[in-house]
């Protein structure tokens, strides 16, 4: 089946505005269709009251509002709608979650992450062990051999051959994305999974890139908790989604008090999970994230990531074939991240930027990876559903042009 | 005219003033967090003026190249004047339009030099 791009770029008011725009730098943040914007806004237009507690009708319907999206995207993932806490965004999930982990560690636990993390997943459970007197230590990728300095595959993937050592019986939490968000690298989740429950460890997945690309089905990954992002997947900025098991929620602290989440004072909170969503959510962009659910629930998702695949083909083919470029990362993902001998990449992004391609440049909040990478910088390209063989085109073109002006 | 003007790439192919100088008086490094641009000056103060540059810069055209130009016209010129200079004359000086993403990597060996001179300042007051 194909899959019809022109049909989808046509729900995004961005491109009518902006036709010559080029979007490629999706994994920082996507844009977002007209029923996105139009949800937003409707809320405003229709039912703005605050929630919780409101005995009015344009309150109720806000709390129906709320809570019917938390459902939906409780259905999305596959969890049960108390298993779903509203956060502003994934950073927020995972300090969270660190937090509320940093008062049960002990002096002589370990927690787990790796070097593939966003800083967002990395800097959180590096605080929280060094507040609980834990040991952080880092699962770092496979550099052994492979072409780019990339790793075995030219993956740019974890090197598990020492996995059982790292995640120990030591091990409380083990904290993994499901994609890097600069070489698109997806762990081999299965095999650290089942190491991270042999020793009753926690895992905590941070779904930010993979939520708009796979599918996601938090009981059959096992995880205790996941975090990504709306604005991400066509939603709104300032949405986030931290999904918990129940077991998991009911034992960690919230990161936020306030109105909202006293049961009785002193201490004693609601039921999770509005024990953890002290203070006024942000319930219009909800209503946006629940239209963004709707928005990928009527696509095949299937024919849309082949659709993915073909452009990312398509750019790595025509990258290759430019002097100097050297592609980092998986095949397999939507993300593209390059370096050119001889021209730094906030050049190749400004040039870029000139022809009106929007890539990113940069250590992409991954500083552990690139040190491991040696590299101080990259250029990213990210795909998402709006773009086309052409989109491609333009960004082989310019960064041909890159290559000739700094040549 | 655009941002990687002939002498934009000039200064960043053929940096003046490359390499650290000795003996220096003054020296300072300083990073642009968001892209990892690093440089590294080094001065010679004399009487009050600044009598001798090098620098180290690893990053984008932009900062390497205005760390450069900038560089260029440094000699003979009292460091009080230096630190008066303010972001707006150094943008003028590079001569090419700085969109305000790249205001950062445009300023770093402005900022550095100024860093420099000031720990200088205070440690010969």
């Amino acid at each position: 089946m194909t899959f019809d791009w022109q049909k989808i770029k046509a729900e995004f008011p961005i491109f009518n505005s902006q036709p010559e725009l080029v979007f490629l730098d999706n994994a920082s943040t996507t844009q977002k269709p007209l029923t996105v914007l139009d949800a937003e806004r409707n809320f405003y237009l229709e039912a703005n009251a605050n929630v919780h507690r409101g005995v009015y009708e344009i309150a109720e319907k806000a709390d129906q509002i709320y809570e019917s999206v938390r459902s939906k995207v409780a259905a999305w993932i596959g969890a049960e709608a108390e298993e779903i806490v509203f956060v502003k965004n994934a950073t927020e999930g995972a300090n969270l979650l660190a937090a509320g982990m940093s008062e049960i560690l002990k002096k002589g636990n370990s927690v787990v992450v790796t070097e593939l993390e966003h800083h967002a997943n990395y800097i959180p459970w590096q605080q929280a062990a060094k507040k609980a007197g834990a040991e952080f230590r880092v699962i770092g990728i496979d550099k052994e051999s492979g072409d780019n300095g990339v790793g075995g595959d030219g993956s740019g993937n974890l090197d598990l051959n020492n996995l059982e050592e790292k995640i120990d019986a030591k091990c409380k939490v083990v904290a993994i994305t499901m994609m890097s968000n600069v070489t698109g690298a997806q762990p081999d989740l299965t095999r650290i999974i089942a190491r991270a429950k042999a020793v009753g460890a926690i895992v905590v997945l941070d779904a930010a890139q993979a939520a708009v690309h796979l599918k996601l089905e938090v009981k059959k990954l096992e995880a205790d908790a996941i975090f990504f992002t709306g604005h991400k997947l066509y939603g709104p900025m300032g949405t986030g989604i931290l999904y918990m098991k129940k077991n998991l929620a009911e034992k960690i602290s919230p990161l936020l008090f306030g109105g909202g989440m006293v049961k009785e004072l002193p201490d004693q909170w609601l039921n999770i999970p509005h024990k953890f969503e002290a203070g006024t959510p942000n319930v219009a962009g909800l209503a946006g994230l629940g239209a963004a659910i709707d928005f990928l629930s009527g696509i095949d998702r299937v024919a849309a990531l082949e659709h993915e695949k073909n452009l990312v083909k398509l750019a790595r083919k025509g990258l290759t074939e430019i002097v100097g470029v050297k592609l980092l990362g998986d095949e397999a993902s939507s993300i593209i991240s390059f370096t050119m001998e001889g021209i730094h990449p906030h050049d190749i992004a400004s040039i870029l930027a000139g022809e009106k391609v929007c890539i990113r440049a940069g250590h992409h909040c991954a500083k552990p990876l690139m040190n491991s990478l040696g590299l101080t910088a990259c250029a990213r390209v990210s795909f998402a559903l709006y773009n086309s063989e052409q989109d491609v085109e333009k960004l082989i073109a310019a960064v041909k042009k890159a290559r000739s002006i700094f040549k | 005219m655009d941002i990687y003007a002939e002498i934009i790439l000039d200064h960043f192919k053929n940096p003046r003033q490359a390499g650290l100088i000795e003996h220096a008086d003054a020296i300072a490094e300083d990073l642009n967090p968001l892209c990892g641009d690093k440089v590294k000056v080094s001065l010679r103060i004399k009487d009050g003026k600044i009598a001798g540059f090098g620098f180290e810069g690893d990053g984008c055209a932009i900062s390497v190249a205005s760390t450069s130009i900038i560089g260029e016209q440094l000699a003979g010129l009292e460091m009080e004047k230096f630190l008066e200079m303010s972001n707006e004359e150094v943008l003028e000086k590079l001569g090419v339009p700085i969109s305000p993403g790249r205001i950062k990597c445009a300023l770093l060996g402005f900022s550095c030099i100024k860093k420099a001179i000031t720990v200088y300042k205070h440690s010969h007051a």
